[in-house]
């Protein structure tokens, strides 16, 4: 892996985090999170489809039209996500039933348009696909993070299986949408004040 | 002129190019998976009912097509569309979807009756949207056993499933989700009201 695969992936997950440095793909990150099995479905289609837009947007970047780029993004995504939906409808229906609309709702997840216009129109296919992919798993982290908390607080479990035993009382709150605002708070308070204190110390804050 | 017209009709072009490209990847995508996921669809209905008339399957696909093929036939009165099971030649009970207003939205479930409609042989949750670990719990295996074996013959104000404490309860309700469990009550004593009036339709149909 190279100095510049590197530095794309500290960006994708922690230093630029889509979810908590800026602030996308909320809306999924919220609804899917209250089972961890939910949380690695979304986060793996997320990077699927990331990644390979990202490629195809970079691969015929030079030949698309500037006026029309956005168009011809939410086509390739839509496409991807399509197929995402399909596959999981055909070889996994128990979650496909479970994430419901939410993959559907993929193509409206702003990482991906995001990154395609920010990344993937001046970046060459490679270091694209290497960007969707650290992205996607930037989101899939943080999921699982917050799924992690909410599945063991709320059922007691983790990936369905039993942790805490039949005396855990179920905190309720935690996987129902409440539960999903007060772990991601958390998550962006503690990230943010992680971060601050890194770009202070290697003297990058500027200003005051 | 030259300059102008290809500003217009290149875009045109290329759009439709990348979506013919698009469309006919999904298209065949589609025309691969579609009988695959027929079949997941069907399999799940499938095991519902065999769940539902208390026939026992193997959990998996294999099993439970061969043994819903051996047990359940599907037929039709005038008013209702019912499976019935067979057993060595003998009709050991008969299933119905009944659909009803849940919390949240509806609820689809089976009921099925034993082959005199004098009990109920069990239910079992086809789709709904109540509140996950709450009214959600319906699906679960503790509530969805509670409705084998309860009479249903001899109700004449129409109350076939009462909760505990009540008198004559013979339901355990979801504590936390009161709603849903009436509902469900709600739905259940309606429907069953219904088909046990059309049973003599039902059973001479059968025996056709």
């Amino acid at each position: 892996m190279n100095q510049r695969t590197k530095g794309i992936f500290l960006l994708g997950l922690w230093k630029d985090n889509p979810v908590f440095r800026q602030i996308l793909g909320i809306c999924s990150a919220l609804a899917v999170t209250n089972l961890m099995v939910n949380s690695f479905v979304m986060g793996l289609g997320l990077i699927f489809v990331t990644a390979f837009s990202e490629l195809t947007v970079s691969l015929i970047r030079q030949f698309t039209p500037k006026h029309i780029r956005m168009m011809v993004q939410t086509l390739i995504i839509s496409a991807y996500v399509i197929i995402v939906d399909i596959f999981l409808k055909a070889y996994f229906p128990s979650i496909s039933e479970a994430l419901g609309p939410y993959v559907g709702l993929i193509i409206t997840n702003c990482i991906i348009m995001g990154r395609c216009e920010s990344y993937a129109q001046n970046n060459p296919p490679f270091y694209s696909f290497m960007d969707g992919i650290a992205s996607g798993a930037g989101y899939a982290i943080v999921l699982l993070i917050i799924a992690f908390v909410r599945e063991l607080l709320g059922f007691g479990s983790l990936f369905g299986i039993s942790i805490l035993g039949e005396a855990w009382t179920s905190w309720t709150l935690m996987i129902m949408p409440p539960g999903a605002f007060f772990m991601l708070a958390i998550i962006i308070w503690i990230s943010k004040n992680m971060i601050d204190e890194e770009t202070e110390e290697s003297g990058g804050a500027k200003a005051q | 002129m030259a300059t102008h017209k290809k500003k217009v009709v290149y875009p045109i072009v290329f759009m439709v190019i990348v979506t013919s490209i698009f469309t006919l990847v999904l298209a065949v995508i589609n025309e691969l998976t579609y009988d695959t996921i027929q079949e997941q669809s069907r399999i799940k209905t499938q095991s519902k009912l065999l769940y539902a008339l208390d026939i026992e399957y193997e959990n998996n696909d294999e099993n439970i097509v061969n043994t819903y093929s051996e047990y359940i036939t599907e037929k039709s009165t005038e008013n209702y569309t019912y499976y019935m099971a067979e057993k060595d030649e003998e009709i050991i009970g008969y299933a119905f979807e009944v659909v009803g207003k849940g919390l949240w939205g509806q609820i689809r479930s089976y009921v099925a009756f034993d082959d005199s409609f004098n009990q109920l042989k069990g239910v079992d949750f086809i789709s709904h949207s109540e509140t996950p670990g709450l009214g959600g719990r319906i699906d679960e295996r503790w509530f969805v056993d509670q409705f084998q074996g309860i009479e249903v013959s001899e109700s004449e104000d129409g109350e076939y499933l009462v909760f505990k404490p009540s008198i004559g309860g013979n339901i355990d309700s979801i504590t936390g989700a009161t709603s849903t469990s009436k509902a469900v009550r709600t739905i259940f004593n309606e429907n069953i009201d219904q088909i046990l009036q059309a049973k003599e339709e039902v059973i001479n149909e059968s025996k056709n």
